[in-house]
Formats: structure tokens, C-alpha cells, sequence
């Protein structure tokens, strides 16, 4: 894809941020249905844009197609009526305050879009962009993605779904690719009260979204760097299965897939359990080798056994690396806890957790914690210090309506209120 | 070639001296106990693991820290260099085989023209680690006189690295080159291939031409070809087709008398490669008391002929490190197989994927 410069840039916001007056008028239920429509179609098999997007994302992500299959159906349930609607009333309370003022107690009250989003796509997890531009739609956002230059077909693709349903969306949308220096060039054009700025991404990219966006008062939605944990109660057979299927989604490069697992009892024993798990999916959604991804498991590998006290239950290959030990992975171990990697480490009590957690200085990062017990004392603790989502193992990966994302709802922040009183 | 009793026995002494090495070994549920049949079941130690960054180099050794003679480290690209713990036994090796792979192109030269800075300036790099010289691993080599195939005076180190940019004495290698012309003296060209290849382009440039035609040889080495060395970076691939047809025509050489080197800092040995017109690319041939294992991303197996893997390197000369089969984060093609494996088409692998918001960094 050509990069665009900075005048067509320009031009490209200018002109959704026009059409957004006419986007405002449309009805909530015309989103919602093309949008239910447009997920029956990526749900089915034979779907032409599926059977595409597959093809192209197998061969770019690095991933299986069944293991992206997989992924398309979680992802694109989501696109059903019901469920849409339950987000809504979840994130944003009175859906209908989208299409115009509710009463709300003794007031009136009315949700209003920023009138444009542009969304920065990352590379590491392909359905961010139908979640991008399901909650862009919800509320009346005009949309314009950004694709990254390493995977630029799967939002076209999506987009052409929609116009293919309903052709007038595609004054609302528009996908795009251009250079990393400019954002500087063309974002001071803009008017910045009428724009949102939507970045999923790491440290570094984070940082500098944060700062631009302050520097030009532009509202700004940044999500990430974050990472997912486990803490069993139990270490119960039936978790291993669960927990290898978290992990094997996203090939483990999910802000929310999980690194690290704490068990109580015989961890030893789990991570057997747990490479068998492994070894098992590996016969449904098999493993695409890069040599990024073997020469990182070998490195990794070699690494913990010279520098930990580590057990390795791993295959002569690179399909997954399972590595138990008393001793924990420090900050710097987690960029190897990646593509079915996972370290499995003993507890005692639940405040060790904590107390490794604030001694590695990994709170900030704290995102995704699945969890088998009812322990309250821990619940409160560690969702006070950030851990914004605790599911059940092998539920990391399903969100449902309501759930948290990143501490935030994004619907309510792509929405502006104003009430009559 | 490499002798398989001196390659077990390499592997005995680096098991039974470098706990790491002897944790990798049963981690890998492997025994020295059984006859030694198949290479590719010895436990290699990968390359990035003498990186700086992983702090794990001081345990990389099989002698006592005050036996190390010189703690060598690599012209990294990225700023996270190898450290390698080497005994004066290992630097002799590496000195002689360096030494050898080079002779292999021409026993003697009259004049050299060497892209290499002056060994003054490779020493200003040189500093102390546990009381022991840390230096650039060509320091020594560089300083060496057994190196050079002329004598001294009549052999030039062309680069000037100063801290703002690399220049080299363009005068000096066209007056050498023009008294090799006229007076019929072999003449090697050799060192980075980054430098050998501006240069080639700078004659062509200005339109200097020379007729060296079988006394004219071009020997270059360890890497480059992606136009990254050091610090240094060209902003383009070097094309080998490109490259060998601009020497052939400005310095009038035959084209096998174009050679290139492939080495790294964790081995001792050079594997030094003639260029072959049918592969567009140098075929790289294995020396004395080495092997090669080209080994597939997928499982790890031995490649077939043809196909793409990771570099794995074996000797059966080990002393200060455990170096006896070192797994390299270099790809090839496999040309040929047997006893002495020949390879092609070397390039990085790929090391970095999207991380996006799962990444810290």
C-alpha cells in the first residue's frame, strides 16, 4: 500500500469529518444491523473475504489458518445484534442517547461523537481491527485506520465486507497507510476537538501518542503495553488444557494472552501436564515455525538453563517450551514469554504474587489475571493494583459485554454527553 | 573435515568443564557415554548467547577465569556485541586459521591493499575484564604479522575510522594499484566487502580502469553483505552479482579470483567462498577440523540439498570456550553435503516480530 502524504491526509479527515453530520442523523440500529450482517458473512466458511483474509494472514502473521479461524469466529460472534446491544447498554447505559436526548432521571441526556477516530492498527493481534471498527461505528465515529505496513490487506478487506452490505458506509470509513513521521505533519492541520485518537501499541509507541496528543490537546484512547497472568488454587488436570489454549491463541502475542503461571501444589507436575496440553493443540492449530520465532525459544531456552534453576519440558523442536522453576522470570525475561512459551512457578500463598509483582516492577503492565479461587482478600488487592480483567483459565481470551478493557470503556470514551436540565 | 574421535573428545573436555554447556547436554537428555554416529545430535550452544546483554559469557568458558588470555568481543551492528573468553591456544588457532583460509586464495602477494583501520586504532578499543584484555576479536590477528601475505612495506591498512565517519586513502590504493599494473605484481584487495564494494564503485565512478587480469585477487570477510559493519551502515544490500561483475570489469581480475569469507566471532575458523555464476552468490566451503550443519527452522533436522536453515558450526578445537558446535543466527542454503558441507546464500535471520501492545519496549 502507497503511503499517503500529508495533504491527502488532510483532505481524507477533512472530508469524514464532513460526512459525519450525516453519519450523526443515521439511526444506532443501521450500524448494528450491517453490522450483524456482515458478521454472519465473516462467520461462514466459505465466505469469499474470509477465505481471502485467511490466505493473506496465514502467510503474513505467521499463524495457522485453523488457529486463525478460530480467532475469526471468537471475534466475529461478537458482530450479533444481542450482543452489540448489550456492550452498549453496558459501556454507555441508554443506547438510544446515541440517536437523540433521553430522560435520565430530571434531566435529559444525549451521547454525541468526537466526529472522527482514527485508529492506529498494531500489528500482533489481526481482530483489533474488526473491534475497531465495530466500536467506531457504535458510536457514530467516521473512521479512519491506519494499517500498519506489515499487514495492510485484513482491514481493507473488512471494509469492502461492509460496503459490499451496505455501499453509503464507505463515506463513513476509509483505510489507509502512511509513514510513522507523519503523524507530526498532518495531525497540528486538524481540528483537534472534533478527532480521536485510538493507538493499541507498546512502551515506546505509547509514549509517543501520549505526548503528541497532549502537546496538541487532540483526546486520545491508548491501550497497551499490558500482559496476561495466571494464578491456580489448584492445579487441577483440566486447567492445563484450558490454559494451553490461552496461550496458543494469538501465538501468545496478546496484551492479554498470559507469560507467567502460579500454581499452588505441584507445579512440576502441571507443567508436565501442561506441555502435554501443548503438544496436544499443537495437533489442532499447528504451529507455524519463523525463524524469529525458533531462534527466540532456542535462545530463550539455553538462557533460563544457564542463568535459573529451571526444568524444561520442551520437544526437540520449537512448537512450545514449557519452563518450570522456583525462581521467577524477571522484567526483562518477558519479551522471550512469547509464540507458546510459558514459565510455571510455585506458590505458597497468594501475597507472593503481589510481592513479585511490585518487586519486578511489573504492576504498570498488569492487564489479564486468570484465576481459580474465591480468595476475596486477593481479588480486591490485585484488580486495586491494575489488573483490570480476572477471568477463569482458559476464558482469558472472551470478552463479554462489560468487560473492562485496560480499566476503561471505550464506547463511553468515543462519546461526548450533553444534558438539558 | 572433521575427526570424529577429536570431536568427542572436544565434547567430553567442554561437558566436563563448562557446567553451562553440561546443562544444555542434560537438559537435551544427551550422553557422551554412547558412540558418537550422528553430529547433528550434539547439543549446540546458540550464538546470542555470549551476547553482552544476557550477562552469561563469564560462564561460557571451560578454563578458570585467569586463564583466559583475552576476552575478544564483535563488530556488532545493534550495539550488544559476543564476548568470547579465549585462551592463547584459541587465538593462535583462530590467527593460523585465518591465516590458512586466506592462503588458500594466493600464498603470496606482492602488494595488499587491506580495508582495515590500523591496529592502533583497534586498540584504542582494547580495555580490561577480569584482569584480563578486552579487545575486538580481529585485534590480535590484525596486529599479527603471519597474517599478511606481503611484507610489511608493501602492505596498506586503507581505512581511517575517526569518530565522525569512515574515510579511506583512495590515492594510496590507486598509486599501488597503478605500480601493480605496470610492473606484473600479484595484488590482493581484501578486508570489509562494505569498503572494497564503495571503493570498486568510486573507481567505476571516475572511470579508472585496471588490467590486473591473473595477478589481481579479491579476498574479503565476515559479513557485510547486507551493508551493515559496526557501526557503519551503507543504507542498501550489497548485490553479490553486482559486486563481482564491478570488480571483474574495473579491476580487470577473473571472476574466481574474487573470494569472500564467512566467519563469526564464536568460531574460530573461516569458511571461505568462491563466487559461482549459476548461484549468483559465493559457494562457501568448509576447512580443516570443521563442520557445518544446516539445520531447518521447522525441525531442527539436518536440511536437504537446497533447502534453507539455520548455520551450525562444529570443531574439534576447543579450549577456552565451549565452541565445539555453535548454532548461528545466520541462514544458508545447503549446496552440497558429506564430509565437508558447502553452503550459499548467507543471510541474518529474521529476529524480530510485532509485539504491539504486548511489547514492553
Amino acid at each position: 500500500m502507497k503511503p499517503l502524504d500529508r495533504d491527502k491526509i488532510i483532505a481524507l479527515c477533512l472530508k469524514l469529518l464532513e460526512n459525519n453530520k450525516k453519519m450523526c442523523k443515521m439511526p444506532l440500529s443501521y450500524f448494528i444491523e450491517v453490522l450483524e450482517r456482515a458478521g454472519k458473512n465473516w462467520l461462514n466458511p466459505d465466505y469469499h473475504y474470509r477465505k481471502k483474509a485467511i490466505q493473506v494472514l496465514a502467510f503474513i502473521t505467521g499463524q495457522s489458518p485453523p488457529l486463525i479461524e478460530e480467532e475469526m469466529n471468537i471475534g466475529f460472534k461478537l458482530w450479533n445484534k444481542d450482543i452489540l446491544y448489550q456492550i452498549l447498554e453496558k459501556e454507555i447505559g441508554i443506547p438510544d442517547s446515541l440517536d437523540g436526548f433521553v430522560p435520565l432521571g430530571n434531566l435529559k441526556l444525549r451521547r454525541w461523537p468526537y466526529g472522527l477516530v482514527i485508529f492506529n492498527v498494531s500489528g500482533n493481534v489481526f481482530m483489533v481491527s474488526p473491534f475497531m471498527l465495530a466500536i467506531g461505528l457504535l458510536t457514530k465515529n467516521c473512521i479512519l485506520m491506519r494499517v500498519s505496513s506489515r499487514e495492510p490487506y485484513f482491514a481493507g478487506y473488512l471494509l469492502d465486507s461492509l460496503i459490499e452490505i451496505a455501499p453509503e458506509i464507505e463515506n463513513f470509513l476509509k483505510v489507509a497507510y502512511w509513514k510513522r513521521n507523519a503523524w507530526e505533519d498532518f495531525l497540528p492541520k486538524l481540528p483537534a476537538h472534533r478527532i480521536v485518537l485510538f493507538h493499541l501499541g507498546g512502551e515506546a509507541s505509547c509514549r509517543y501518542f501520549r505526548e503528541i496528543t497532549a502537546r496538541l490537546n487532540i483526546h486520545s484512547i491508548i491501550h497497551g503495553p499490558a500482559w496476561g497472568l495466571i494464578v491456580l488454587e489448584e492445579a487441577k488436570k483440566e486447567f492445563a488444557y484450558d490454559i494451553a489454549y490461552d496461550i496458543v491463541l494469538w501465538e501468545q502475542r496478546a496484551c492479554h494472552s498470559p507469560r507467567l503461571v502460579f500454581v499452588k501444589g505441584d507445579y512440576q507436575a502441571f507443567a508436565s501436564l501442561l506441555a502435554e496440553a501443548l503438544e496436544g493443540l499443537n495437533q489442532r492449530f499447528p504451529k507455524i515455525f519463523s525463524e524469529a520465532t525458533t531462534i527466540n525459544h532456542l535462545l530463550a531456552r539455553q538462557k533460563f538453563l544457564v542463568s535459573s534453576q529451571v526444568k524444561l519440558y520442551a520437544p526437540p523442536d520449537t512448537s512450545y517450551t514449557v519452563v518450570s522453576s522456583s525462581n521467577r522470570p524477571r522484567k526483562k525475561d518477558f519479551s522471550h514469554l512469547t509464540d507458546r512459551f510459558i514459565w510455571v512457578s510455585p506458590i505458597t500463598k497468594l501475597d507472593e504474587v503481589i510481592d513479585y509483582l511490585e518487586q519486578e516492577d511489573l504492576i504498570p503492565y498488569l492487564q489479564t489475571v486468570a484465576y481459580d479461587g474465591r480468595d476475596e482478600n486477593f481479588i480486591r488487592r490485585i484488580t486495586s493494583l491494575g489488573a483490570s480483567r480476572l477471568t477463569s483459565p482458559g476464558k482469558m481470551n472472551q470478552f463479554l459485554p462489560g468487560a473492562s478493557h485496560d480499566g476503561v470503556y471505550n464506547l463511553n470514551l468515543l462519546t461526548k454527553l450533553s444534558t438539558i436540565q | 573435515m572433521i575427526d570424529l574421535l577429536r570431536f568427542k573428545k572436544a565434547l567430553i573436555y567442554q561437558y566436563e568443564n563448562c557446567i553451562a554447556y553440561r546443562k544444555i547436554c542434560t537438559a537435551a537428555h544427551f550422553s557422551l557415554d554412547a558412540p558418537l554416529e550422528d553430529l547433528s545430535s550434539v547439543p549446540f550452544i546458540v550464538n546470542s548467547l555470549f551476547k553482552r546483554s544476557l550477562m552469561l559469557f563469564p560462564e561460557l568458558i571451560c578454563v578458570p577465569k585467569e586463564r583466559i588470555y583475552v576476552w575478544t568481543f564483535s563488530s556488532s551492528t545493534n550495539g550488544d556485541p559476543s564476548i568470547i573468553g579465549r585462551t592463547l591456544r584459541d587465538i593462535r588457532l583462530r590467527n593460523r586459521g585465518y591465516v590458512q583460509m586466506r592462503k588458500q586464495v594466493i600464498k603470496r602477494a606482492d602488494i595488499s591493499l587491506l580495508f582495515f583501520p590500523p591496529p592502533r586504532f583497534l586498540r584504542k578499543h582494547r580495555s580490561i575484564l577480569f584482569n584480563r584484555p578486552l579487545e575486538p576479536f580481529l585485534a590480535s590477528l590484525i596486529s599479527s604479522r603471519a597474517f599478511y601475505l606481503s611484507n610489511k612495506e608493501n602492505t596498506f591498512l586503507l581505512l581511517n575510522p575517526n569518530n565522525k565517519a569512515v574515510t579511506f586513502d583512495k590515492e594510496q590504493a590507486i598509486r599501488q594499484l597503478e605500480r601493480a599494473e605496470s610492473t606484473g605484481s600479484t595484488i590482493i584487495l581484501g578486508g570489509s566487502v562494505i569498503f572494497t564494494y564503495l571503493f570498486l564503485g568510486w573507481l567505476k565512478k571516475k572511470k579508472i580502469r585496471f588490467q590486473l587480469g591473473n595477478k589481481g585477487f579479491i579476498s574479503t570477510g565476515a559479513g557485510g553483505w547486507d551493508g551493515k559493519k559496526g557501526n557503519f551502515n551503507l543504507g542498501e544490500e550489497i548485490d553479490k552479482e553486482e559486486y563481482v561483475e564491478l570488480a571483474h570489469q574495473v579491476l580487470g581480475i577473473p571472476i574466481d579470483h574474487i573470494l569472500d569469507g564467512y566467519g563469526t566471532t564464536e568460531f574460530p575458523f573461516m569458511f571461505y567462498g568462491r563466487y559461482s555464476p549459476e548461484f549468483k552468490d559465493f559457494l562457501y566451503h568448509t576447512p580443516p577440523h570443521a563442520h557445518v550443519i544446516i539445520r531447518r527452522k521447522d525441525d531442527l533436522r539436518p536440511a536437504d540439498i537446497g533447502e534453507r536453515g539455520f548455520i551450525e558450526l562444529l570443531t574439534s578445537e576447543v579450549d577456552g570456550y565451549p565452541g565445539a558446535a555453535i548454532l548461528t543466527d545466520d541462514t544458508a542454503l545447503l549446496v552440497s553435503d558429506g564430509k565437508d558441507p558447502i553452503f550459499t546464500n548467507i543471510r541474518r535471520a529474521s529476529t524480530s516480530f510485532k509485539a504491539g501492545c504486548a511489547a514492553f519496549i
